[in-house]
């Protein structure tokens, strides 16, 4: 016993020795996970701090405050509001009448013409509506926020850079500094960025449409990636013999994960528009191209999944006597879903984020209708941000920043309902 | 591979070859083993994982109505027999199963056989815990549920209780009984069957 005390102390010793190094490199190696961490959280929050800066004016618009009078005898001619004369009324005349009301000193032709450029296009149409909605209104002098010119709008927001009035003249900025100063001219949320379809007018503009062609695209692209991927994944993993063919399509479908996506468009392209005739532009397209990018991410995802099932519970239900089918549905997919479900919507979320592919089949026309259905033509919100930072309106700037923003969002609440839903599959034994 | 058949009651305790006891079946009667009938028997059974030889022209004949047991060091291949019997080992890539092996004079490889009708008659333990992450009720359901035993709540909540009597957990039944048609976890529950649902 007493050699192996004097042993046993000199062992300490060393053990001693070598500690301090090895706490060390410990706190180096800590160091050089929290300083990464730190690196990508902070491109993360300047990519999303750049852009909230840019964009979030774009959430709120400049309108003018307007006293308008709604003239009977050209609305309500027989002393009954008529749905023709409403139609038909020039209501354009109205918002320029109360205008010049506002500002009585403005008397040439062309300085009248310089002041109703202040307005936007789009603000007689909101008055039609309001007078349709509300026929009562006939005759009376109502307050009414007129849409302001994206010039106007630029201005106001101070978007313009210091001294520049872009495209005001000199007489157009003191007319808006005089509504300003009288406090007649304000930022309104910006409700048609939500609602209205693209326009040649920013003010105009909204996502609404392209959000709808990204969702009709969405749906057909998980309709049909994740029945096929999943049924795909199950047949690799449980029924497939391990034999050099299915070797030889891992390694394809490994491979497909990685292709470009443009070469998807172009296979689109050539086959579906080209081969099959399929409508250009349409959602359903744009689908069926995406799938196909998708559907190597669910089946690898899948089989990952499926792979993870201890063979414990494949071994437990046969041995009670079910069919490989009965194991494969009963036990070892759901048991699977969490991953799969993981996998499906981090591939949904990267082909809601595609512009490439959707470019190459025609999604990316300048399409101001709502679409209806997976047929109908339509952009998706990539494309509609492609298209915006090229226009070269000022205007246009701010709301590339805030469709961005709108894509951003929605992926994070993709990415967040993947987390969720693993989380309340997962079971635990 | 020591084979012996021994009475159930002195499972565990062979150690040496002990001359041939008188068994008694479960009518109390003494017979002789020759006087068994054989359920199952295997005749020159040679298993091959992936060309590799691990069991060597096996024949055994195992008895009805009596507790077999086949003891050996770790690796000898009886896990490799056992799953023979009820053909598992068709589940392992590689494995290659030479010769016969019989249930009441059928023989179970014959290709015409349902392999899951097989498994319904030839049930298996496993050497670990491996219930389903389901309800214990579930879990002991599943089988019968499965081969359309049942279809019946009242019957499968029958089969369930006497499968637990059976198996000794008697106390348990009752209370978790009560938990699958009202849906909440007995306090009754031990620990380690809480861990199963």
């Amino acid at each position: 016993m007493t050699e192996s005390t004097a042993s046993s102390r000199s062992v300490r010793e060393k053990v001693r020795a070598r500690q301090g190094k090895r706490y060390s490199a410990e706190r180096r190696f800590r160091l050089l996970g929290v300083t990464s961490i730190v690196i990508a959280v902070s491109a993360l929050l300047l990519l999303l701090g750049s852009m909230i800066v840019k964009g979030s004016s774009a959430f709120v618009q400049t309108h003018l405050l307007l006293e308008i009078t709604l003239p009977a005898e050209e609305l309500a001619p027989n002393g009954k509001p008529d749905a023709k004369a409403m139609a038909d009324a020039n209501y354009t005349a109205f918002i320029r009448r109360a205008l010049a009301k506002k500002f009585s000193d403005v008397r040439s032709r062309r300085d009248k013409r310089s002041l109703y450029k202040l307005i936007s296009e789009g603000a007689s149409i909101r008055l039609q509506k309001l007078v349709a909605a509300s026929p009562d209104m006939i005759g009376t002098t109502v307050p009414f926020a007129a849409k302001a010119s994206d010039d106007v709008d630029q201005y106001f927001k101070g978007k313009l850079p210091k001294g520049q009035t872009g495209r005001l003249s000199a007489k157009q900025t003191k007319w808006v500094e005089t509504l300003r100063e009288a406090g007649e001219i304000e930022t309104r949320f910006n409700t048609a960025f939500f609602t209205n379809g693209d326009s040649r007018e920013p003010e105009l503009a909204g996502i609404w449409g392209a959000m709808m062609g990204s969702l009709l695209a969405m749906a057909v692209t998980l309709v049909l990636s994740f029945p096929l991927g999943v049924a795909a994944a199950i047949y690799l993993e449980e029924f497939a013999p391990r034999n050099r063919w299915t070797d030889l399509i891992e390694v394809n479908i490994n491979n497909l994960a990685a292709v470009p996506s443009i070469v998807f468009g172009l296979l689109g392209l050539a086959v579906f528009l080209n081969f099959f005739g399929m409508p250009r532009s349409a959602p359903l397209v744009g689908g069926m191209v995406l799938a196909l990018m998708t559907l190597p991410t669910v089946i690898i995802a899948g089989r990952a999944a499926l792979g993870a099932v201890p063979p414990s519970i494949r071994e437990a239900a046969l041995g009670v006597g079910a069919s490989p089918m009965q194991v494969v549905l009963h036990h070892v997919l759901p048991l699977a879903m969490p991953g799969i479900l993981t996998g499906t919507i981090i591939g949904a979320a990267r082909a809601l984020g595609e512009t490439a592919p959707l470019l190459m089949i025609g999604m990316v026309a300048f399409i101001v209708d709502i679409p209806g259905s997976i047929t109908d033509p339509a952009t998706a919100l990539p494309v509609q941000i492609f298209l915006w930072a090229d226009s070269p309106e000022r205007a246009f700037v701010e709301r590339t920043a805030a469709a961005t923003l709108v894509l951003l969002a929605f992926l994070i609440v993709m990415n967040l309902l993947a987390v969720i839903l693993r989380k309340r599959f997962e079971r635990r034994w | 591979m020591n084979i012996q058949s021994m009475e159930p009651s002195t499972v565990g305790a062979g150690r040496t070859p002990t001359p041939p006891l008188l068994e008694k079946n479960r009518s109390g009667k003494h017979m002789d083993n020759e006087q068994m009938p054989t359920k199952m028997s295997a005749k020159g059974l040679d298993v091959f994982y992936n060309g590799k030889q691990a069991l060597f022209g096996v024949d055994l004949d195992i008895p009805e109505q009596a507790v077999t047991a086949l003891i050996g060091p770790s690796g000898c291949g009886k896990s490799t027999f056992l799953r023979c019997l009820n053909r598992m080992n068709d589940t392992i890539d590689g494995c290659d199963v030479k010769g016969d092996v019989t249930i009441d004079g059928q023989n179970i490889y014959d290709r015409e056989l349902d392999v899951v009708e097989l498994r319904a008659r030839i049930g298996m333990v496993f050497q670990k815990p491996n219930p389903f992450p389901k309800s214990i009720y579930e879990n002991v359901a599943y089988g019968p549920r499965i081969h359309g035993l049942s279809d019946d709540r009242q019957e499968l909540d029958e089969i369930v209780q006497t499968s637990l009597d059976r198996a000794g957990w008697m106390n348990l039944a009752p209370a978790f009984l009560a938990a699958s048609s009202n849906g909440s976890a007995s306090p009754a529950l031990s620990r380690s069957a809480r861990k199963l649902s």
